[in-house]
C-alpha cells in the first residue's frame, strides 16, 4: 500500500496534462479552419481519370420487348377484351363510371349459349379485368340458388338488365340479402313480365320497321 | 497341428530353376507372427486400379451423366419475369384456364458449360440489362468476353450434350417455345417469413377447448424423453422461416407466346411473386418438343453451333 | 361437402324428408353434386294432402321409413361449385335423391331444382325427372 501511493499520483498528474494538451488542440484546429481550403486539385484529377468500367469495352444491349409493353397483363387483358367484348357493351354496363350501367341491387338477366336463361338480384360485381363476374341470386322452386357469372364467358350470351334497384344501394356487397329477413325471393314474375313486355315491344317494332332492331337490351 | 511339409528344403531344387509359380501355395512361416509370404501390394490408389473386365462403376462422375442423360433437355431454357395472373377463353368451348404471363427481356446465351472444362454441358443464360458502372470488373469481363452486355440475371441451364450449346451471344425469343408444348417452371416461391409448425409443416395443432391452456397452435412434443435418447433428432420439423426456396412446377402448357411482346403465357400458376425470375425448360416428363421448320432463328442457331 | 352425419333434403317422392350421409362412396373425402352416398332416413315426408296424387304419394311414402339405410345421390349442394367456365353454382340447401343398388331413383318425381353435374356423372335419369336444372 505504501509503495502505490506514490505511483498513483503522477497517473493523476498525466490526466490533467491530457486534458490541457487536449483543449490546445481543438484551439489550433479551430485556427487552422480559419482558412478557406484549397480545394482544386485532388478532386480534379480524380475525376479526370475514367471510370474503371470504362477501360472495358462495353457491349449496348439488344432491343427489348419488355420496352415495347411495359405492363404485359394490361396490354393483355385488352387484347382478350377486344375479341371477347369487341363492342364493349358489356365492359360499359359494368363499368363504375357509367351512370346508366348494372349496379348492385338490380335485377339482371343472363342468357347462355347453351342451357336456359338465368335471372336473379345482382348482389356482388367483381371488376378484375378479363375475370369480372356478378353474383346473381334467385329462388328456383323455393331453393335459393347463387350464380357467379364471368360477364366476359362466350358461354354468356347477353346480359340485360330487368330491372334497376329504385334507389342505389348503400353496400357494395349485398350480402345481408341471403337472410331470410332481406331475401326478395323469386324474380320470377318480375322477369316474367319484362319478357312479354319486351316481346310486345319487339313485335310492334316488327310491325312498324320491318324487323329492323333486335331488343333493344341486348348487350 | 500345422501339416506337415511335403518335402525337406534340401531335397528341393535351386531357386533359380524353381519359379514362384511352382511353389506350393502353403504359408510356410511366420503367419502367426503377423507377415505374409503373399507377393507384396502397394496400396490402392486411383491409378493403380484395375477396371478392364470389371462392372463399370455406379459411382462416378462418368456414371452420373449418364444417368442424368435420360433426363436432361436437348435444348437450352429461358428466364422470364412473372407478371401476373390472368385468364383465357376458349372461344369454341367456353372453357375459361387461369394463366400466368411471363415476359422475356433480352435474353443472351452469355456462356457455355464444357464436359470437358467444366464437367457438364450447360449454356449460361443472361436477361435484363444492368448498367456497366454497376457490375464488377470480373463480371463485366465475362459479358465483355461474350460479346453481349451487361446482364441483371444469369443463370445456367443444363442440356445433354454439346448440340444443344446454343452459340454465345445469341438472343433467345418467346418463339423459342411452341405453343402447346410443355416445360418446367421453377422459381423461388414467395417468402412467408417466420412461421409456426402448422401452416410450415401441416401440424394439427391441439384442442380449441377441453382444458386445453394457452397450446392452441403449438408443434407439441419434438420426441421421445430417456428411451429415445433424450435429444431431439436432427431434421425435427420444427418452426422457421418458410417459403423463399425453389420450387419446380412441372408439365405447365404453354398456352400462347407473343414475340413482339416478349410473352410467354404459361396454363396455371407458378411459383413466385410478381416481378421474380422464373426459369423454364422443356418439361423432362413429357416427349421433347417438336422444332417446326418455321422456327427460323432456332435452326440457325443450331446449325451454327453443330 | 357432403360427409359424415350431413343433413340433407330428400326431394323424391319415396317418402323420405330429411336424410343423414352415413358413407360417401368411392374413397372420396367429401361429396358433391353427382356423388353417389349411403344416407339413414331420419325424417319420414307426411303425405296427409288430399288430392288425385294422394293414393299415389301414399303408396310412394311405403317405400321408405324411418330408419332405412339408402342409396342416395346429392343434387344439390351448399359449397360452391366452379364449373371450366368461370361460372359457379350455389344452391341454399343440400339436398340429395334415394335411389336403389342399382342406381335407378326409388322415387318417381322429384320437387326442386338439380344440379347440371349430374349429367355428367351418368345420372340422366334423375335429371329428366327433375323440374328444372341448373
Amino acid at each position: 500500500m505504501a509503495t502505490a501511493t506514490p505511483t498513483l499520483r503522477p497517473l493523476a498528474c498525466w490526466k490533467s496534462i491530457l486534458r490541457h494538451s487536449r483543449q490546445q488542440k481543438a484551439i489550433t484546429r479551430s485556427l487552422t479552419t480559419l482558412r478557406a481550403p484549397e480545394r482544386t486539385a485532388a478532386p480534379a484529377s480524380r475525376n479526370s481519370l475514367p471510370p474503371v468500367w470504362q477501360k472495358l469495352k462495353v457491349y449496348p444491349p439488344p432491343p427489348s420487348a419488355a420496352a415495347a409493353s411495359r405492363e404485359p397483363i394490361k396490354d393483355f387483358t385488352n387484347d382478350q377484351l377486344r375479341i371477347l367484348d369487341p363492342t364493349r357493351a358489356r365492359t360499359n354496363l359494368f363499368s363504375k363510371g357509367n351512370p346508366e350501367g348494372a349496379k348492385v341491387g338490380d335485377i339482371l338477366l343472363v342468357r347462355l349459349k347453351d342451357g336456359e336463361p338465368f335471372a336473379g338480384v345482382c348482389i356482388n360485381i367483381r371488376r378484375r379485368g378479363v375475370d369480372t363476374g356478378i353474383l346473381l341470386r334467385n329462388q328456383l322452386t323455393r331453393v335459393g340458388v347463387e350464380m357467379w357469372y364471368k360477364i366476359y364467358s362466350p358461354n354468356v350470351e347477353g346480359i340485360e338488365v330487368v330491372q334497376r334497384k329504385e334507389k342505389r344501394a348503400r353496400r357494395a356487397r349485398l350480402t345481408y340479402m341471403r337472410k331470410p329477413k332481406h331475401d326478395r325471393g323469386s324474380v320470377e314474375n318480375i322477369v316474367y313480365q319484362y319478357q312479354r313486355m319486351k316481346a310486345g315491344l319487339r313485335s310492334k317494332e316488327d310491325s312498324n320497321l320491318g324487323g329492323k332492331k333486335k331488343g333493344k337490351g341486348r348487350k | 497341428m500345422a501339416p506337415k511339409l511335403p518335402t525337406s528344403w534340401a531335397q528341393l531344387p535351386p531357386a533359380f530353376l524353381l519359379p514362384d509359380a511352382f511353389l506350393p501355395l502353403i504359408a510356410k512361416r511366420g503367419v502367426k507372427n503377423g507377415w505374409s509370404t503373399a507377393v507384396p501390394r502397394s496400396k490402392p490408389n486411383r491409378f493403380n486400379q484395375q477396371t478392364a473386365g470389371l462392372p463399370t462403376l455406379t459411382q462416378s462422375p462418368a456414371a452420373a451423366l449418364a444417368r442424368k442423360a435420360y433426363t436432361l433437355p436437348l435444348r437450352t431454357g429461358a428466364l422470364g419475369i412473372k407478371k401476373g395472373m390472368t385468364a383465357i377463353y376458349d372461344p369454341e368451348t367456353g372453357i375459361r384456364t387461369a394463366c400466368t404471363v411471363l415476359q422475356l427481356d433480352r435474353l443472351q446465351v452469355v456462356a457455355h458449360k464444357t464436359r470437358d472444362k467444366h464437367g457438364y454441358y450447360a449454356v449460361q443464360v443472361g436477361a435484363g440489362w444492368k448498367h456497366a458502372s454497376n457490375v464488377p470488373m470480373a463480371l463485366l469481363g465475362h459479358f465483355t468476353g461474350a460479346g453481349v452486355s451487361p446482364k441483371r440475371h444469369v443463370a445456367e441451364f443444363r442440356v445433354k450434350d454439346e448440340k444443344g450449346l446454343l452459340g454465345v451471344g445469341q438472343s433467345i425469343e418467346p418463339d423459342w417455345f411452341i405453343e402447346g408444348q410443355f416445360v418446367d417452371a421453377r422459381a423461388n416461391c414467395r417468402g412467408m417469413g417466420f412461421e409456426g409448425g402448422m401452416k410450415r409443416w401441416g401440424f394439427s395443432g391441439q384442442g380449441a377447448s377441453h382444458g386445453n391452456s394457452k397450446n392452441h397452435r403449438t408443434m407439441g412434443s419434438s420426441g421421445g424423453s430417456q428411451g429415445s435418447g433424450s435429444r431431439v433428432l436432427p431434421g425435427k420439423k420444427m418452426p422457421g422461416r418458410m417459403g423463399g426456396q425453389q420450387v419446380t412446377t412441372q408439365n405447365v402448357k404453354v398456352l400462347k407466346v407473343d414475340k413482339e411482346k416478349g410473352l410467354v403465357i404459361l396454363s396455371g400458376c407458378v411459383a413466385g411473386p410478381k416481378g421474380c425470375i422464373v426459369k423454364i425448360q422443356d418439361a423432362v416428363k413429357k416427349p421433347w418438343p417438336v422444332i417446326p421448320e418455321a422456327v427460323g432463328t432456332v435452326k440457325e442457331a443450331l446449325k451454327a453451333t453443330a | 361437402m357432403i360427409q359424415l352425419k350431413t343433413m340433407l333434403n330428400c326431394i323424391d317422392n319415396s317418402g323420405a324428408a330429411v336424410v343423414e350421409c352415413a358413407r360417401v362412396m368411392k374413397m372420396k373425402r367429401h361429396a358433391r353434386i353427382g356423388d353417389r352416398i349411403i344416407v339413414v332416413v331420419q325424417k319420414q315426408r307426411n303425405f296427409s294432402e288430399s288430392g288425385p296424387g294422394a293414393s299415389i304419394a301414399t303408396s310412394a311414402a311405403n317405400k321408405v321409413r324411418r330408419g332405412d339405410i339408402r342409396h342416395a345421390v346429392v343434387v344439390r349442394t351448399k359449397k360452391k361449385w366452379q364449373r371450366p367456365d368461370g361460372s359457379v353454382v350455389k344452391f341454399d340447401d343440400n339436398a340429395c335423391v334415394l335411389i336403389n343398388k342399382a342406381g335407378e331413383p326409388i322415387g318417381t318425381r322429384l320437387n326442386g331444382v338439380v344440379g347440371t353435374e349430374l349429367r355428367k356423372m351418368k345420372w340422366s335419369k334423375i335429371l329428366s325427372l327433375a323440374p328444372m336444372h341448373l
